[in-house]
């Protein structure tokens, strides 16, 4: 469960992020949909805690992130913008590495690794080193690394952004093994059809702003549009014009 | 605390995983040691070059006696010597060149300063032993004839030494030849930088650079855990580097 209330952030003179305000729920998937540049990248960034916000308040299932940030982030699993592995390490020591820093030890740890190798299909990846890797199979080994610690809230910034076909039905199929779980999944995205593909809920974001948020039905009622695609443009191109 | 040694194990494993780091590690620690071997090495050839010296002598017609007399001290060969002695010195075809002016002969006679030329190359370091060797066998020949003469007309050569100086050296051979071992701090000095430096760059910076950093940051574990635990990773390579250096 995460909730986010009147997040805000400045960057000298450009408002980044202008109270913005969302929750998403346990045993679900939420979207955050937004064209480039408006500001869901350093929405996440503030909900995991590594940028501070000016103003508002954020809590992860019920804790929050300002006063208490390293309970709040061994809740939080996070896949980056940009996957950032250790060319030199293998899989299995991306994978234990981060187990270790979050206190997972031993037979725990090798049974946890185990786990994330079948259901990322990691056979044939595991105990080789990152450097000759294709993008798809990077991305793998992130996501295994970040929610090697079971957490209960899971953020991917872009998570299927440049991989092919197999590589993005692998993500798809472990956000929905994550929703069935009962976890709270939230992920940005431009993507139209991975939104519309995985999402329960979508709060759609333009120039910093939250412009609209429900369904996907919502979101065509509101505008009246046929195709979630041409909703997205008139939320966020009203919205432009308008700022 | 545990985390402290995760991170600095990992960057431990990573760093020797880099090939440039473990290559700068090596070179780095060993460059003292043979830095030392090879002035060593310099040291001794030189010595051993000076015990042994070939004299190229211009004019030895002038002044047998001179001649015979350095004959027949140990490890000396004269050899005639080139026509052009300055230049050939210049030009590093012979080590030094010992010149006999025409007046030689007739100044000797009457007991007057004789004059000889010795021509060498002070920047040529492999001569110097060679050159020394030659000037202090002709002082040695000089105060000999000197004292000869002396006694030639009665009179003790004692008298034209005033003082006897006697070096007293405490230091023994080794002593002397550790010295060298002078440079030995400043060398584990140069071990320690090299060797830790790829690491710590590699685990602060090349972290930044990868953008790997973000992700590592958002573990549970507080930043400065993350900084000791490099820390430790970076300075366990410099001392490594320096203890191979002191091996």
């Amino acid at each position: 469960m995460i909730d986010a209330q009147n997040m805000h952030k400045e960057f000298g003179s450009v408002v980044a992020v202008d109270q913005v305000s969302f929750s998403a729920a346990d045993g679900a998937v939420t979207g955050l949909l937004g064209p480039n540049g408006a500001g869901k990248t350093t929405s996440l960034r503030m909900i995991y805690g590594l940028m501070k916000p000016v103003g508002g308040k954020i809590e992860i299932d019920g804790i929050d992130i300002a006063a208490r940030p390293l309970e709040a982030r061994s809740r939080i699993g996070v896949l980056p913008d940009i996957s950032g592995l250790y060319p030199r390490l293998t899989a299995r020591e991306h994978i234990r590495y981060y187990g270790d820093l979050h206190g997972i030890a031993g037979a725990e740890l090798d049974r946890r690794i185990g786990q994330l190798i079948e259901i990322l299909d990691l056979t044939s990846i595991i105990d080789r080193r990152v450097a000759g890797f294709s993008h798809g199979e990077r991305t793998k080994v992130a996501l295994a690394r970040a929610i090697v610690h079971d957490p209960q809230n899971i953020l991917l910034d872009e998570p299927t952004n440049g991989l092919d076909v197999m590589s993005t039905r692998a993500v798809r199929e472990l956000i929905r093994h994550l929703r069935a779980e009962g976890r709270c999944v939230m992920f940005s995205s431009h993507v139209m059809q991975e939104v519309s593909a995985l999402c329960d809920r979508i709060v759609v974001m333009g120039r910093g702003k939250v412009v609209a948020e429900g369904t996907a039905a919502e979101l065509l009622e509101l505008t009246g549009m046929a195709s979630l695609e041409d909703a997205f443009v008139s939320l966020v191109g009203l919205h432009g014009e308008a700022a | 605390m545990k985390k402290i040694w995760v991170v600095a194990r990992k960057e431990w494993v990573d760093g020797f995983r880099d090939r440039r780091a473990l290559y700068t590690l090596l070179l780095g620690s060993l460059f003292g040691p043979l830095m030392i071997g090879f002035m060593f090495s310099q040291i001794a050839s030189q010595q051993k070059g000076a015990q042994e010296i070939k004299v190229p002598v211009v004019g030895q017609e002038h002044a047998p006696i001179l001649v015979n007399w350095l004959t027949q001290q140990s490890g000396v060969e004269i050899v005639p010597g080139p026509a052009d002695p300055e230049a050939a010195v210049r030009d590093r075809k012979v080590d030094f060149v010992l010149v006999i002016e025409k007046e030689f002969a007739a100044k000797f006679r009457e007991s007057r300063p004789a004059p000889v030329k010795v021509v060498s190359d002070v920047t040529s370091q492999s001569t110097r032993s060679k050159v020394s060797r030659l000037n202090s066998m002709l002082n040695d020949f000089s105060s000999e004839t000197g004292s000869m003469r002396l006694m030639a007309r009665g009179v003790s050569p004692v008298i034209v030494s005033a003082l006897k100086v006697e070096q007293l050296e405490v230091a023994t051979a080794q002593q002397r030849a550790a010295m060298i071992f002078n440079f030995i701090p400043m060398f584990l000095v140069l071990a320690l930088f090299t060797a830790g430096m790829p690491i710590a760059s590699d685990s602060t910076a090349g972290e930044r650079e990868r953008g790997s950093l973000e992700p590592l940051l958002l573990n549970p574990v507080p930043r400065w855990q993350f900084v000791v635990g490099k820390w430790a990773a970076a300075s366990a390579a410099a001392n490594t580097g320096m203890l191979l250096t002191l091996v």
